[in-house]
C-alpha cells in the first residue's frame, strides 16, 4: 500500500501543480521525508520516485524539506544495493546537483562522488547512464579541483576495478568542465617513476580522448610529448596503452587539420609493429587503422612499401598484414598512391585510361 | 566481437547480414559489439538471417544476447535491448565486417560449464542440487 501511495504521488505530482496545490505538495515531500528510513527496497524506490517528483514540481527554493537537509539523507541510501533505489536515488541527487547545487555544502557533494563511483561499475545501463550525469553535474556545481585530486589518488591506491570507475570519472570530468582543467593535474600524474601510476595516466588518457571526441582536437599538441615518451618506453604495457590513446585521439580529430602531430606520433608507433605480445600488436594494428582514417591511406602506404618486398619474411609478413588490412579498409583510395614504375624489358606498367573501362 | 579484446577464441558469424538488428542481454548492454566501447552508439549492429532466428527476428535465436548467447531460461530476460556498433568502429568500417554474432561459447565458458557438472555429479547427480 505504501508503495502504490508513493506511486500515485509521483503520477499525480505535476496535477497537482496545475491546481496550485504545492501547499499540499510540500506537506507531502515531509511525509515522503520522514519515510527514507523505509526497509524494503521496492517501497524506498517509490517513495524516492515520489520525492524526485515533487521537486521536479515546486522547485529547490520552495521545497519542503529543504534540500539541505534532504541531501544527507539520501547520501547512506546510495550504498542500497537495490536497483530501483539506486536508480530513483540517483535521478534525484542528479536533479538537486543540476538545478540546487548551492543550497548544499561542497564536503556534502564530495561524499556524494565517492558514492557515486562504486555505481560507475553497476550492470544495469540505465544506473550507469544516470550516474554519468549526475557525477558531470556535481563536478560542474564544485569545480574539478577537489574531485580531480582525489579522483587521481585513486588511481593510484585502488584495485583494478575502482580504478577503471576512476577512469570514466576522469574523462566526465573533462567533458564537463573542459579538458584543460583536467590535463595539467593528468600529465602531472605521469611523472611520478612508478608502473601503475603512468599505465592509469595512460589508460585515463585513452578513454578521455575516446569519450571527449572531436573536443580532444585543442589538446593533441599537448599530449603529444607525454605519448612520444610511453611509445618509447621500455615497458609493453606503455606502449600498448600509449597507441590504443593514439588511436582515440586519431579517430576524434580526423579531419579536423591534427595531422602534423599525428604523423609525428606514427613515427612512434610505427616501430612496434614487430611486437610479439597480442595485445600490444592488437593495441598497434588498431592505432595504425585509426591513423588511416585520420591521415588517410596513402599516407600509411608510404610507410609499408618499404617493407612488402623485404629479405626477411618476418618482416614481410608484418608488412603485407598491415597492407591487406590497409586494402580491405581503402582499397579504391590506394590507387593514386601506388608508385609509378617504369617499363622494363618484360613487364608493362603503365595502364592507359582506355583499361579503366575494359 | 564484444569481448574480442579479451577473448581471442570467440568466433563470430560474420555472414552476410539481413535487415533484422541484433539484440543483447543486461550485461552487454551499452557496449558495441565489436570493440566493447561504452561511448558514443552510432550504428544498430545488423545480423544475418541464421542468427535472427528466421527473416522476421520472431524464431528462438532473436531472444538470445549476440554476445554471450544467453536465452531467456538462463537466468532470468535474455535480449533487452538492441546490440549497437560505437562511433569509433563506423568509422573504421568494423560494422561491415559481416555479422557479429558469436557463434562458439569460447574456453572460458566451456570450462566454467564443465566445473558446475564436475562438481555437481561429485555431490550426487542432479537431485541433490534440486533440494
Amino acid at each position: 500500500v505504501r508503495q502504490q501511495a508513493a506511486d500515485l504521488i509521483s503520477r499525480i505530482a505535476i496535477v497537482m501543480k496545475q491546481c496550485q496545490e504545492e501547499q499540499l505538495m510540500g506537506h507531502l515531500g515531509v511525509v515522503l521525508y520522514e519515510y527514507l528510513g523505509e526497509e524494503y527496497p521496492e517501497v524506498l524506490g517509490s517513495i524516492l520516485g515520489a520525492l524526485k517528483a515533487i521537486v521536479n514540481v515546486i522547485g529547490m527554493t520552495k521545497m519542503t524539506p529543504p534540500i539541505k537537509d534532504l541531501l544527507p539523507r539520501l547520501t547512506p541510501i546510495l550504498k542500497n544495493r537495490h536497483e530501483k533505489v539506486q536508480e530513483n536515488c540517483i535521478d534525484l541527487v542528479g536533479r538537486i546537483a543540476d538545478r540546487g547545487a548551492e543550497f548544499v555544502p561542497a564536503r556534502e557533494w564530495m561524499r556524494i562522488c565517492f558514492e557515486l563511483l562504486e555505481m560507475l561499475k553497476a550492470h544495469k545501463k540505465g544506473i550507469r547512464r544516470a550516474t554519468v550525469n549526475t557525477f558531470g553535474y556535481i563536478a560542474k556545481a564544485i569545480g574539478p579541483q577537489d574531485v580531480l585530486a582525489t579522483l587521481l589518488n585513486n588511481l593510484k591506491v585502488q584495485e583494478r576495478q575502482n580504478r577503471v570507475c576512476t577512469t570514466v570519472a576522469i574523462a566526465i570530468v573533462a567533458e564537463t568542465c573542459s579538458p584543460f582543467t583536467v590535463l595539467p593535474a593528468l600529465m602531472n600524474e605521469y611523472r611520478v617513476p612508478e608502473l601503475n601510476v603512468q599505465n592509469g595516466v595512460l589508460k585515463s588518457l585513452s578513454f578521455l580522448f575516446e569519450y571527449i571526441g572531436e573536443m580532444g582536437k585543442d589538446y593533441i599538441y599537448a599530449v603529444t610529448p607525454l605519448l612520444e615518451d610511453a611509445l618509447m618506453d621500455r615497458d609493453l604495457v606503455h606502449r600498448q596503452t600509449a597507441a590504443s590513446a593514439v588511436k582515440h585521439m586519431a579517430l576524434g580529430v580526423a579531419g579536423l587539420g591534427c595531422e602534423d602531430a599525428l604523423v609525428h606520433l606514427l613515427n612512434y608507433v610505427w616501430p612496434n609493429i614487430f611486437e610479439t605480445s597480442p595485445h600490444v600488436i592488437n593495441a598497434v594494428m588498431e592505432a595504425i587503422e585509426g591513423m588511416r582514417v585520420a591521415l588517410g591511406p596513402a599516407v600509411i602506404l608510404n610507410y609499408c612499401l618499404q617493407g612488402l618486398f623485404h629479405p626477411a619474411r618476418k618482416v614481410r609478413e608484418v608488412y603485407w598484414k598491415i597492407y591487406n588490412s590497409l586494402y580491405i579498409g581503402a582499397q579504391d583510395a590506394l590507387v593514386a598512391a601506388y608508385p609509378a614504375l617504369d617499363d622494363d624489358g618484360d613487364n608493362i606498367y603503365s595502364r592507359p585510361e582506355l583499361a579503366m573501362f575494359v | 566481437m564484444a569481448m574480442a579484446k579479451h577473448q581471442a577464441d570467440l568466433v563470430r558469424c560474420s555472414r552476410q547480414p539481413g535487415a533484422a538488428v541484433g539484440r543483447v542481454c543486461a550485461a552487454h548492454d551499452g557496449r558495441c559489439v565489436a570493440c566493447d566501447s561504452m561511448v558514443r552508439p552510432a550504428a544498430p549492429a545488423r545480423v544475418c538471417d541464421g542468427c535472427s532466428g528466421g527473416g522476421g527476428g520472431h524464431g528462438s535465436r532473436s531472444e538470445r544476447c549476440l554476445v554471450c548467447g544467453a536465452g531467456a531460461g538462463e537466468g532470468g530476460a535474455a535480449a533487452v535491448a538492441d546490440a549497437y556498433y560505437c562511433r569509433s568502429c563506423v568509422q573504421m568500417e568494423k560494422d561491415r565486417d559481416g555479422c557479429p554474432a558469436v557463434v562458439n561459447a569460447g574456453t572460458a565458458r566451456r570450462d566454467a560449464a564443465a566445473f558446475f557438472f564436475s562438481a555437481r555429479s561429485k555431490r550426487g547427480g542432479f537431485r541433490s542440487t534440486m533440494a
